[in-house]
């Protein structure tokens, strides 16, 4: 077994490489799944799911606003979970997947935000109210937009990446906050209706729970693809810094 | 239904407003590749050893 890693060190480099390259070979699947899934989930959403009785049309964005949110938690969880091995390890590839993770969540909180507002004026009849559930998401996207700006202006070094993933460790204490607030603090934001541990479907029709977990899927597929993606440029970013810096080395001996 | 429409057609701006930023980056890239090559061509392999 000449494959299998001698040493936690040992073990720990070829995680990172594997993982890479096993994100890299994956990356066309995950973007034309992707698509298709998509398609999927137009279909469904504007030709196959019922009316909801009492809400009507605007329920719809149940179908992009459930979805956003789920994945804004799971973005974090990289980030957390990236973070977490980028102090453990010092690789400097876990700060690329917390970097990427926290820009790609970042987006999925704003659409999260935007679709929930856009939702909320025909329903509540106002964009926006400061319960519990709306304002520790906001304070989620403050603390992300944060990290965010702050890893685009910093210089990039050591100190900043590690500085950046206490921040994305302890920025992820807000996401059970979200998703407990509801069930913690009255709120105008209704409790979760699904994947309850005692009622998965939580009593939804089976066409909105098929429409709702296909646009999971699609959703899941266009966040991977996109985080690879741009792990993939800041990784190919670095690696041309260095070249450039060695050639620069290279012709300044030359002259 | 308004809502509705206007909820989708914000989600797919927002997200195609990203996907175009990414592409952007990766032009970007592509250009900053092609530069470092006609570089590493002006010099030729092993120019400083060449008289």
């Amino acid at each position: 077994m000449s494959w299998w890693p001698r040493s936690w060190r040992q073990f720990w480099s070829t995680l990172d490489g594997r993982t890479y390259h096993m994100m890299l070979a994956a990356r066309p699947w995950i973007g034309w799944l992707a698509v298709g899934t998509m398609a999927v989930v137009f279909a469904l959403v504007f030709w196959w799911v019922p009316l909801e009785a009492i809400q009507g049309y605007p329920q719809k964005i149940f179908y992009i606003h459930v979805p956003s949110a789920w994945i804004m938690y799971a973005a974090f969880g990289v980030v957390f979970a990236s973070s977490i091995l980028y102090l453990w390890k010092r690789t400097p590839l876990w700060d690329i997947f917390a970097r990427c993770a926290a820009e790609v969540g970042f987006l999925f909180v704003t659409l999260a935000l935007v679709t929930g507002m856009l939702w909320g004026k025909p329903i509540w009849g106002t964009y926006w109210t400061w319960d519990a559930r709306l304002t520790s998401t906001l304070i989620l996207w403050f603390i992300y937009g944060g990290y965010l700006l702050v890893r685009a202006l910093a210089r990039p070094d050591a100190d900043v990446a590690r500085l950046a993933a206490v921040v994305g460790i302890v920025g992820f204490l807000d996401v059970p906050i979200i998703h407990l607030s509801v069930l913690w603090w009255r709120t105008l934001h209704p409790e979760p209706v699904v994947m309850i541990i005692d009622d998965p479907g939580g009593g939804l029709p089976a066409s909105m729970l098929i429409t709702l977990l296909t646009s999971l899927v699609a959703v899941s597929l266009i966040f991977t693809w996109l985080w690879i993606q741009r792990v993939w440029q800041e990784r190919t970013a670095e690696n041309l810094a260095l070249l450039e810096a060695l050639l620069d080395r290279r012709e300044r001996s030359a002259r | 239904m308004t809502w509705y429409l206007a909820a989708y057609a914000v989600f797919w701006a927002v997200l195609f407003g990203y996907l175009l930023g990414v592409a952007s980056r990766q032009q970007r890239l592509v250009e900053r590749a092609e530069a470092l090559t006609r570089r590493l061509a002006e010099g030729g392999p092993g120019s400083e050893s060449r008289p």
